[in-house]
């Protein structure tokens, strides 16, 4: 099943997290598969990750997909990283976030 | 509504740090040992690093940190709190109010300048490196305490207000400060982030558990969220004492939500406790002054308006309409009364900022000065209050400077060798008097006069009163200091505080004593937008008294008015009381009424009075500022506009008191 790309905003903090849920709700209503990319470089918070959590709760719980385009990194790994999201991870988490990257 | 720029509430929050870091260096100043006050300074120092560097004021948030540094130092009893350290921190912090105002401008000259300093204060290189790090350097953490003999193993819990991100909070940021004070495992608490379609994208939903080994006390673990502690919950459990020499704090079985340590206890005592803080924060709303003037202009107008409505009312024959005019008159003097109560201010806040410049000027001029003040909860309105900052300022710096001698002189005259200067404010009737008095040397009259000659400003060997020679001070250009300084002598200053004070329609007394000292009085009414009035007649036009100034009214009959025809003075319970015919004085060219009265007004002690031809009653006044045409006519103080929407003019009480006086000396001197 062909996922639809959704390429988010490069500054992706709690200023902007109010059209972003839009972005997000508007892709998941519309599509089966969303993938989600973040750009390159991109400004990142906490607002982001509980988001795209969000989203993927949703996605779940209303039988679609979400993904990541790519594993996270940079500023949005940092803000994983930083916030204590990397600690004890579940599989799933690791699996959508890290496309089960094993930490080093 | 508009909701307020963050910046500005920044800028608002760190004016406040800025008070009460100050207020606790000063206070500090007469006790260096004092814990309580070091902990307030630290505490201050702290929370404006951490909101400057939440609110994107990093050049700030970096500077403040070595100040912090330094008096964490000085809070782990490493260094001692010394009257240098204490002058480079006050220095310092006029640079950190500098980064607040324009965070983009070029300070690292000043900032590197002012470090060099507050290093040196600190105990140069043997001290902390208060002043290793690059200024540019983000704000990091407090440098830790030397190393304990072992570290404690420490379960921290803690969850944020929901709005703390939208409030500018940085989770990360607590968590990065956690991480410096060792080692940590940090797990994050996702389970309550709800779907997409029900969450709120700027509400925090996350909590989090760290474990945390450190040599660092528990206080170290609370000052991590010591700007935040209030609305959060916090939970910090000591779970292992490794093999250490020192007792453990007693911090076994923490209550599950945080509990103030000692030292937050004592912040508690200084501004509340943390409930209390809350409950406060909650009851209060921080208002932008100009809403208050906004506000205030439309209950003036609300004022004329009901005046409008209270004459049609009267001259009406409709019994309802006078009703609802009489309720409607009721309400707005209610409204008004509320108003001008949300506009006073006490004095105090003007007050506070004295002791500062007391500090300085002492530590420029080489004296040793104590300030006393008094009456610092005296309310003014607040427009008086800013427009008296200046004038206040002028008159203690001469105070300082010409008015108090250096300490040898004053050992030579049998003083104590430290220079007093009071300041005190009382309300009297509808004035408040900001008193300055000092216990230097007094004004020296005849340099005064000597002077006042040579500038041409009176005639050689003028007859004038003591308070004529005295008020000369306060001419354009007038100074006797023999050299000018940094601080006065320039001759400007005085002239300023004079006109500000004519601006505010108050008056200035000054009582010299050589040898004992001086004291300048300024009496200023309490408000500058609505007062009660006493509306007149005088011929054709009407007048406002204002209601504060008068003290009583009485008839002038033919035969007392004919009687008194050359004097103008009437008996009063055995005292003679000048009094001004205000027909003569405005010109009217009308005849008088047959039955004149006499409106009794003062200010303090003196009294006049003045004959007009009719009372009409009392009036609401609002206070309209008279035309810059017309700002050198003494006689008004301004104007107001009538139910009818007619001008009239408000009489200024203390010009006409000052010329009932004139007249009194000049028939006294007649005979």
């Amino acid at each position: 099943m062909p996922s639809h790309p959704l390429t988010l905003p490069s500054t992706l903090s709690i200023r902007h997290a109010a059209p972003i849920r839009e972005q997000l709700l508007a892709a998941l209503e519309k599509h089966d598969a969303v993938e989600v990319e973040f750009p390159d470089g991109c400004e990142a918070d906490l607002s982001l990750i509980q988001l795209i959590e969000a989203a993927r709760r949703h996605a779940d719980t209303h039988g679609k997909r979400l993904s990541l385009k790519t594993a996270a990194n940079g500023r949005v790994f940092d803000v994983l990283e930083r916030g204590g999201f990397l600690s004890e991870m579940d599989p799933a988490f690791s699996q959508f976030w890290l496309h089960r990257k094993e930490i080093q | 509504m508009n909701t307020m720029d963050p910046i500005q509430v920044f800028r608002t929050e760190a004016a406040e740090l800025f008070e009460q870091i100050e207020s606790g260096l000063l206070d500090l100043l007469h006790d260096l040992s004092n814990q309580d006050q070091i902990d307030a300074v630290f505490r201050g120092l702290h929370t404006l690093k951490g909101s400057g560097a939440m609110f994107g004021f990093e050049a700030l948030a970096a500077f403040t940190h070595h100040c912090e540094s330094a008096f964490d130092r000085v809070r782990k009893g490493e260094v001692q709190a010394t009257s240098e350290l204490i002058a480079a921190v006050l220095e310092a912090q006029d640079h950190m109010k500098a980064l607040v105002e324009k965070p983009n401008g070029d300070h690292d000259d000043m900032s590197q300048k002012l470090l060099a300093k507050l290093h040196a204060a600190v105990g140069g290189k043997n001290g902390h490196a208060a002043t290793s790090q690059p200024v540019a350097a983000a704000a990091a953490p407090a440098p830790l305490a030397p190393a304990r003999a072992a570290s404690t193993n420490w379960i921290i819990k803690f969850r944020l207000p929901d709005n703390a991100m939208a409030n500018g909070t940085n989770p990360l940021g607590l968590l990065d400060e956690l991480r410096e004070l060792g080692e940590c495992t940090i797990t994050v608490d996702a389970s309550t982030i709800p779907g997409l379609a029900e969450i709120d994208p700027t509400t925090l939903y996350l909590g989090w558990t760290i474990t945390l080994e450190t040599e660092q006390p528990h206080s170290a673990i609370e000052d991590v969220f010591i700007f935040v502690m209030d609305d959060m919950q916090l939970e910090i459990t000591e779970i292992k004492a490794a093999a250490s020499t020192e007792p453990a704090p007693k911090q076994a079985e923490p209550p599950p939500v945080a509990e103030p340590s000692a030292e937050k206890k004592q912040a508690a005592t200084n501004t509340g406790p943390a409930d209390a803080k809350s409950n406060k924060s909650a009851e209060n709303v921080r208002v932008p002054a100009e809403r208050l003037d906004e506000l205030m202009d439309r209950v003036g107008e609300l004022v004329i308006a009901q005046s409008r409505l209270s004459q049609l009312a009267n001259i009406s024959a409709n019994i309802q309409l006078r009703s609802v005019s009489e309720d409607v008159e009721r309400l707005s003097g209610e409204l008004r009364d509320t108003m001008m109560v949300l506009r006073m201010v006490p004095v105090g806040s003007l007050f506070g900022r004295f002791r500062r410049l007391v500090h300085d000027l002492a530590r420029e001029t080489g004296k040793t000065i104590e300030l006393e003040t008094e009456g610092e909860t005296t309310e003014v309105d607040k427009t008086v209050i800013e427009r008296l900052a200046d004038p206040l300022v002028h008159l203690v710096r001469n105070s300082c400077d010409h008015g108090l001698e250096p300490p040898d002189e004053r050992r030579a005259a049998g003083k104590s060798p430290q220079g007093r200067i009071q300041l005190s404010a009382r309300q009297q009737a509808g004035e408040v008097i900001i008193t300055i008095k000092d216990d230097g040397r007094g004004i020296n009259r005849d340099r005064v006069r000597a002077k006042a000659e040579a500038s041409g400003l009176i005639q050689p060997n003028a007859v004038l009163s003591d308070q004529e020679l005295l008020q000369l001070i306060f001419q354009p250009g007038f100074s006797t200091a023999q050299e000018v300084t940094n601080l006065s002598g320039r001759g400007v200053g005085m002239d300023v505080v004079k006109r500000t004070i004519d601006t505010l329609r108050g008056t200035i007394n000054v009582v010299s004593h050589p040898g004992e000292g001086s004291e300048v009085s300024l009496s200023i009414p309490l408000t500058l937008a609505i007062i009660d009035g006493l509306l007149v007649r005088v011929g054709n036009g009407r007048y406002v008294i204002p209601l504060s100034a008068v003290e009583e009214c009485l008839e002038l009959s033919v035969e007392d008015d004919m009687r008194s025809r050359g004097r103008s003075f009437i008996s009063l319970r055995d005292s003679l009381v000048p009094y001004l015919r205000l027909r003569e004085l405005f010109r009217t060219g009308s005849k008088p009424d047959p039955f004149q009265k006499v409106v009794v007004i003062s200010t303090g002690s003196e009294r006049v009075g003045l004959v007009v031809d009719q009372i009409i009653g009392d009036h609401q006044t609002v206070i309209k500022a008279m035309s810059k045409l017309h700002h050198d006519v003494a006689t008004f103080s301004g104007a107001t506009i009538l139910g009818d929407g007619d001008v009239a003019l408000i009489l200024d009480v203390g010009h006409l008191v000052l010329e009932g006086q004139k007249q009194e000396a000049h028939l006294r001197a007649a005979g």
